[in-house]
């Protein structure tokens, strides 16, 4: 039978999701700041509109008469799942009053793709985007990508173990608390952000010949949307623009601490090496980035795309771990990427779809669940050969030995199995507007994956009912499903439960 | 006789040096896979 939420569900919900407004419309201050600073007076008054509309939310949530249950599992996903709907209808204001957008849709899947980590781009004329606009772009993508990582460990460390989540160990605690587990991702974000933006800026200004300014402006723009694997950029030739092998690698150093999981960074932080290279997901990553890197760069030669090695090495290089670690930087323009066709295409794709490290701003369907598919698949096969009676290891490393139980292996393959079943849904979609089977694929995978890599549909002509499927796809893929089931189950209660 | 339980306090600056020290590490990988990948590469140009 299903339970109707009380009015104190309702309440709990109402309180958190205005606490999240507050945060976001504080938030709004910084671009705020900055387009004082640059004199953009029409952005200011945009921005000081959707933050009084985000602070006007806040109030509300804080009129709520403070519930006394406390927040479970289930309010915090249906928070999380509001919160990642209500947010960037909001932050798409400025968006929308900018001009540089063909309708308030477009607004809301630019900040949706921001907020989600994504990175797919509606924006028009974007070299000409005023810079806070373009500053707020970019900082969706850290409020996303840090506040993901943070709404999931507020969630599970405080609510124990959904049977979905299982398959991202998600109920782990590597540190004693929420609190210092919470600290601990702000020290390695705002560690990253230091060093990322000083060589950034230094090789902008020193290597690429920018004024200093400039060059601390793009230096923040890429920090920000290499570290939490967005994919924005401030020009609209993506990282292309800078013509810059060191400015790539910098970038992509980033992009490779962004897909790594909390628990790996402390592990590094603390010189725990072992358990670095013992780790599943750590072995799974470089196995399958190995894997796709041998099929992109094998088609590429094929296709003769590239003919020399140095060449083909930079832009397949670059552009595989952009796909994997699902950034979604490009360095080749879309229409080359499009022409990317055979095997490249599919190494891109595959890698696209596989995604980063839990517990990271990557998205797709994660090392963690691919490890303990393959491990587990391994493990039935031994289970046949050898002698009857004879007992096969079950277990992996994840920051620990952790045993292989049948829940852990199921709940990583139900998971594995949605991401392909959206996968293939925003493809059914493409495909009725008539595009190709093969771009419709890859614009899908890197939608529901949260990478951002185009190879040309995304665009503002294309159908309304499509961009809303990216969007969606972009909402699940971010949320790993179990959030929106939790919101659907809660409309569905307050609809026929008793 | 022993006092009562005390965590091992950790000072900024050695949290400062564990980061830089995995930023720096972060960077080697890349140059490892930079490097693997123009073995790939190379071989397949070559044979290709």
């Amino acid at each position: 039978m299903l339970i109707k939420p009380t009015a104190e569900d309702f309440q709990v919900v109402g309180f958190n999701l205005g606490r999240i407004s507050t945060l976001v419309g504080i938030a709004g201050f910084v671009p705020l700041l900055w387009a004082i600073i640059g004199r953009e007076w029409a952005p200011a008054f945009s921005f000081l509109l959707m933050i009084g509309l985000f602070l006007a939310m806040g109030t509300l949530g804080s009129r709520i008469k403070t519930p006394q249950h406390r927040l479970d599992w289930s309010h915090g996903m249906v928070v999380v799942a509001l919160a990642w709907l209500l947010v960037p209808a909001f932050a798409s204001i400025p968006l929308v009053l900018s001009g540089h957008y063909a309708s308030v849709l477009d607004a809301g899947f630019d900040a949706m793709s921001g907020l989600s980590t994504t990175g797919l781009a509606l924006v028009q004329d974007l070299d000409h985007l005023a810079s806070s606009l373009n500053f707020w772009r970019h900082l969706l993508h850290f409020i996303g990508g840090q506040g993901i990582i943070i709404a999931a460990l507020s969630i599970f460390a405080g609510g124990g173990a959904v049977t979905l989540y299982l398959g991202e160990a998600r109920d782990e605690r590597i540190l004693p608390s929420v609190r210092s587990t919470a600290r601990f991702i702000w020290a390695a974000a705002l560690m990253h952000l230091g060093v990322g933006v000083i060589v950034l800026t230094f090789v902008a200004w020193q290597v690429l010949g920018f004024g200093f300014v400039r060059s601390l402006f793009h230096g923040l723009m890429v920090f920000f949307a290499a570290f939490d694997t967005g994919g924005f950029a401030a020009q609209s030739t993506n990282l292309g623009y800078y013509h810059s092998p060191i400015f790539e690698f910098v970038a992509a150093v980033l992009m490779v601490a962004g897909t790594m999981s909390f628990g790996v960074h402390y592990a590094l932080w603390k010189r725990r090496y072992r358990s670095v290279t013992l780790n599943l997901e750590t072995r799974t990553m470089l196995v399958t980035f190995g894997v796709t890197l041998l099929i992109t760069i094998a088609g590429l030669a094929a296709t003769g795309a590239f003919t020399d090695t140095l060449g083909l090495t930079r832009y397949g290089f670059f552009q595989l771990l952009s796909a994997h670690t699902g950034t979604g930087f490009a360095t080749v323009p879309v229409t080359e990427l499009a022409g990317w066709s055979g095997l490249a295409f599919a190494g891109m794709a595959i890698a696209m779809s596989l995604g980063g490290m839990g517990s990271s701003t990557a998205g797709g369907v994660k090392s963690l669940r691919v490890g303990i598919t393959l491990r587990s698949i391994v493990t039935q096969v031994k289970q046949v050969l050898v002698p009857e009676g004879a007992l096969v290891s079950r277990s992996y490393h994840q920051n620990g030995k952790v045993r292989l139980t049948p829940e852990l292996a199921q709940a990583a393959m139900t998971v594995s199995l949605l991401y392909v079943a959206l996968y293939l849904a925003g493809t059914a979609v493409a495909l009725l507007y008539g595009y190709g089977l093969g771009e419709a694929f890859f614009e899908s995978i890197s939608a529901g994956a949260n990478v951002g890599l185009s190879v040309g549909i995304t665009d503002p002509t294309m159908p309304a009912l499509l961009k809303l499927t990216y969007i969606g796809q972009m909402w699940l893929g971010r949320l790993e499903f179990v959030a929106v089931f939790a919101l659907f189950g809660f409309v569905y209660s307050t609809w026929r439960g008793k | 006789m022993t006092g009562p339980f005390r965590r091992k306090e950790t000072s900024w600056l050695d949290d400062a040096r564990g980061g830089i020290r995995s930023v720096g590490l972060e960077a080697l990988v890349v140059v490892a896979l930079v490097l693997v990948a123009l073995i790939v590469a190379w071989i397949a140009v070559t044979v290709v």
